[in-house]
């Protein structure tokens, strides 16, 4: 590949980039969504350690919390794909990497403590390594800092949580889920927002 | 954004991932020795825990292939940085999977074997969970059909030692990891030939 060709080509992904980075805005609510879900699951198992709530309560919970974030997923792709018609470039590689980051934090939580490989504590930091994957390659692919920083903030976590075995992991893996994943949501939802106010105007 | 220019948009984004999927498989022969590497002493490691024999030295062995693979690793990096003058988009998502994952396999080891925070046997399927998602990524990036397959292929082959967990699942690792390094190379050379 020529030097001029690739670099009219990297000029071009560019653009594309910058003009899909507001698709990443209806991820913004994915983030959101799935964030609450899993430090609501979290919490549950919280209190069953700490003895609040019995177990076979926060375990239903969590079949409903996951259930629930895959059935609203499924609506707002739904949604999504008939407003928008075609699929961006952008778009599609967010829900590769998006996709199966949740399939595999599905398996791991459900297939990893059913046949016990995987002991309660043990999920979180497993989670918070797959997290991790996918804020770092998010990253690179829409050009995005906060999100390479983010994963640096995962990993760190992930760490600590595979040392510290301690029931109140689980406080702290909410937390992240909180700090680290809705917040994130809501700035990029409300950069989106923002983004798309002039384009509707223009086209009004 | 309208259909036009969307479809417009890929057809861009399909023709750069064409030129470069080849500059990839061309040029960048880390993927292919990181996976070939790692197949070879991985399968190793299976005969001498299957025989018994020199199952001592299987921590030297390892330390030895990682201190080789670095070496070679950084030698094959200048090589291509003085050959490529230009980084492709699709290099560089490469190389944030490569990096991404490569991490995440890392702290599964470590953290197993150091920190016993789950048992050994899930290294394999917690490895095998993240190369999957690695290739489904790399499917949509780089169309290759081999890699969805592959992506497929290791995620049931971690649902599947989360229940058998057993000494056989490094086999498994190691003939999935030569296939995940050979066929898409093979499937690449073919769409160049008929291309």
């Amino acid at each position: 590949m020529e030097t001029k060709q690739a670099e009219h080509e990297l000029s071009e992904i560019k653009r594309i980039m910058e003009d899909s980075r507001r698709i990443m805005g209806d991820d913004g609510i994915g983030f959101i969504l799935w964030g609450f879900l899993v430090a609501a699951g979290l919490l549950s198992s919280y209190l069953s350690v700490l003895g609040i709530i019995p177990w076979n309560v926060s375990s239903i919970a969590w079949f409903a919390l996951i259930g629930t974030g895959w059935v609203i997923t499924f609506i707002l792709l739904r949604k999504e794909r008939k407003e928008r018609k075609a699929v961006t470039f952008a778009g599609k590689v967010a829900g590769a990497i998006w996709g199966s980051a949740g399939i595999t934090m599905t398996i791991i939580g459900f297939v990893g403590s059913y046949t016990g490989l995987v002991k309660g504590m043990g999920i979180s930091p497993l989670m918070a390594c797959v997290l991790a994957a996918a804020y770092f390659i998010s990253g690179v692919v829409y050009n995005d800092k906060v999100f390479r920083y983010l994963s640096f903030g995962w990993w760190a976590g992930a760490l600590v949580m595979f040392f510290w075995h301690s029931p109140h992991t689980l406080l702290l893996f909410a937390m992240m889920m909180i700090f680290m994943q809705v917040v994130p949501g809501i700035i990029i939802f409300r950069k989106w927002k923002k983004e798309s106010k002039p384009t509707s105007i223009k086209a009004a | 954004m309208d259909t036009r220019q969307a479809e417009l948009e890929i057809s861009v984004i399909k023709k750069i991932m064409e030129d470069s999927r080849s500059a990839v498989y061309d040029k960048s022969s880390q993927g292919l020795f990181w996976f070939t590497l790692t197949a070879a002493t991985v399968l190793i490691n299976y005969l001498m825990a299957v025989t018994g024999i020199g199952l001592n030295f299987s921590g030297l062995l390892w330390a030895g292939v990682s201190i080789f693979g670095t070496l070679y690793s950084i030698r094959l990096a200048k090589k291509e940085s003085s050959k490529i003058k230009v980084k492709t988009f699709a290099g560089k998502i490469l190389t944030a999977i490569g990096i991404a994952t490569g991490i995440a396999n890392i702290m599964f080891a470590f953290s197993s074997l150091v920190a016993n925070a789950f048992d050994p046997f899930v290294i394999v399927s917690m490895n095998s969970m993240i190369l999957g998602m690695a290739f489904y990524i790399l499917s949509v990036i780089q169309q290759l059909k081999s890699f969805k397959i592959l992506a497929d292929l290791w995620w049931a082959g971690s649902v599947f030692f989360f229940f058998m967990p057993g000494i056989h699942s490094l086999l498994f690792m190691a003939i999935m990891l030569a296939a995940s390094a050979w066929i898409p190379w093979a499937e690449e050379r073919k769409l160049t030939k008929v291309n």
